[in-house]
């Protein structure tokens, strides 16, 4: 059951087509599996709705129709890449909107060990600003007590981990900013694996500091 | 034109390629679309283009439109929405809601209220004519300048507080949370 969701505003973001794509992918995700705020994003993007029709029509070029007419046969250039994706097995918790974001199977994805606490890959979107990767860990691992430079946003995508007092499970969502500080740890599950999109580099605590702060920089 | 008739039209594009009902939807959208598109900043080519490129986007997706999910200009808002951002700004937007739609859980609608659409889109156009001033001022730059919260508390000067409250009352005039009970 999903109980942690993305803060009302940032749904609204979301729906005006507000947010920059990483930051989008997750409200997606998040959507993917959450009717609730499903229903909430339909709501707003109802107004755009109401919108485009209280806006003054701007007329279209006599030829327009016949145009877009002829071009309804062209296969779009996006199909051959959809194909492709859909062709590689992947595992089922990934969801339908992160699928075209992997290179391929989210086993094979440069995963970079981290001291043996948790393991990350990034993920390359082109053009964005954020850092974006996929964090996971093995029941006993945790991602040690860290502040945060800007907003970060949590999408879990399978298993749970514990942080703050808080259990987030597989379509939880956690939005943190620069006023929060945790330590997630996969203590109840056999293995968490996350969506992280970062705005701003982490601060991690102590001794960790040193090792952990250069690889959350931007 | 009536949501009934336009969730007809976009259900014969989706189920049986009809290029007579899809005519139809681009003479009526596409001039709309060029509105929104010239609303958010496109000039007169662009805008065009823009028109164009989400009527094939519809012809493409039409056959994932659900009239029990959404009415057709909310389900038209978001197809335009992400061509504006695919086009001006170059960028993907993932979008869960435009997904087939046997492909996600099943929706948990509530069964003793029925959605009326047609009569929710009304309420809504009238409600969005009475918003006071600085709530639509603020809808405005959501929608039309793709500024999110943050943005547009930094453009007038104001504590983030106190744009999501101007959101938050905007959405409450518009009885977002009260267009499920419209039967």
């Amino acid at each position: 059951m999903i109980r942690h969701h993305p803060p009302l505003d940032l749904l609204f973001d979301y729906a005006t087509g507000s947010l920059p794509e990483a930051v989008a992918l997750t409200i997606a995700v998040h959507l993917e599996n959450c009717p609730e705020c499903r229903k909430t994003v339909g709501q707003i993007e109802s107004v755009g709705g109401a919108l485009l029709e209280t806006l003054p029509p701007v007329e279209i070029a006599d030829h327009s129709l016949d145009s877009v007419l002829a071009r309804l046969d062209e296969p779009p250039a996006a199909q051959r890449q959809t194909a492709r994706v859909a062709s590689v097995p992947q595992e089922p918790f990934v969801p339908r909107v992160m699928r075209p974001y992997l290179k391929g199977a989210l086993e094979n994805l440069p995963w970079r060990r981290i001291g043996g606490l948790f393991e990350e890959a990034l993920l390359p979107i082109s053009g964005a600003a954020q850092r974006v990767s996929i964090v996971r860990a093995r029941n006993g691992g945790f991602v040690p007590m860290h502040g945060h430079g800007g907003p970060e946003y949590l999408a879990v995508l399978s298993g749970g981990l514990r942080s703050n007092g808080e259990t987030l499970e597989r379509g939880d969502y956690a939005y943190s900013n620069a006023s929060d500080f945790h330590e997630p740890v996969v203590d109840a599950y056999d293995e968490c694996v996350c969506l992280l999109v970062l705005e701003a580099p982490l601060k991690f605590s102590g001794s960790y500091g040193e090792t952990l702060d250069p690889l959350y920089q931007m | 034109m009536n949501n009934e008739h336009l969730c007809g039209l976009i259900e014969l594009v989706g189920a049986q390629r009809d290029r007579a009902a899809f005519s139809e939807l681009f003479l009526y959208f596409g001039p709309r679309f060029k509105g929104y598109a010239m609303r958010t900043g496109c000039r007169d080519a662009e805008a065009e283009e823009l028109a164009q490129e989400a009527m094939i986007s519809v012809w493409r997706r039409a056959d994932s439109f659900d009239r029990l999910k959404a009415n057709a200009t909310t389900w038209m808002f978001a197809i335009v929405r992400n061509k504006r951002i695919d086009l001006v700004r170059r960028e993907k937007y993932p979008s869960a809601e435009l997904e087939e739609v046997e492909q996600r859980p099943a929706d948990t609608a509530d069964p003793g209220v029925t959605y009326d659409a047609a009569k929710a889109g009304e309420v809504l156009r009238q409600a969005l004519k009475t918003l006071p001033l600085e709530q639509e001022q603020v809808m405005q730059k959501a929608f039309f300048e793709e500024k999110s919260h943050s943005v547009i508390a930094e453009e007038l000067q104001l504590p983030l507080g106190t744009v999501k409250s101007r959101i938050r009352l905007a959405l409450s005039r518009l009885r977002i949370s009260e267009l499920e009970a419209y039967a």
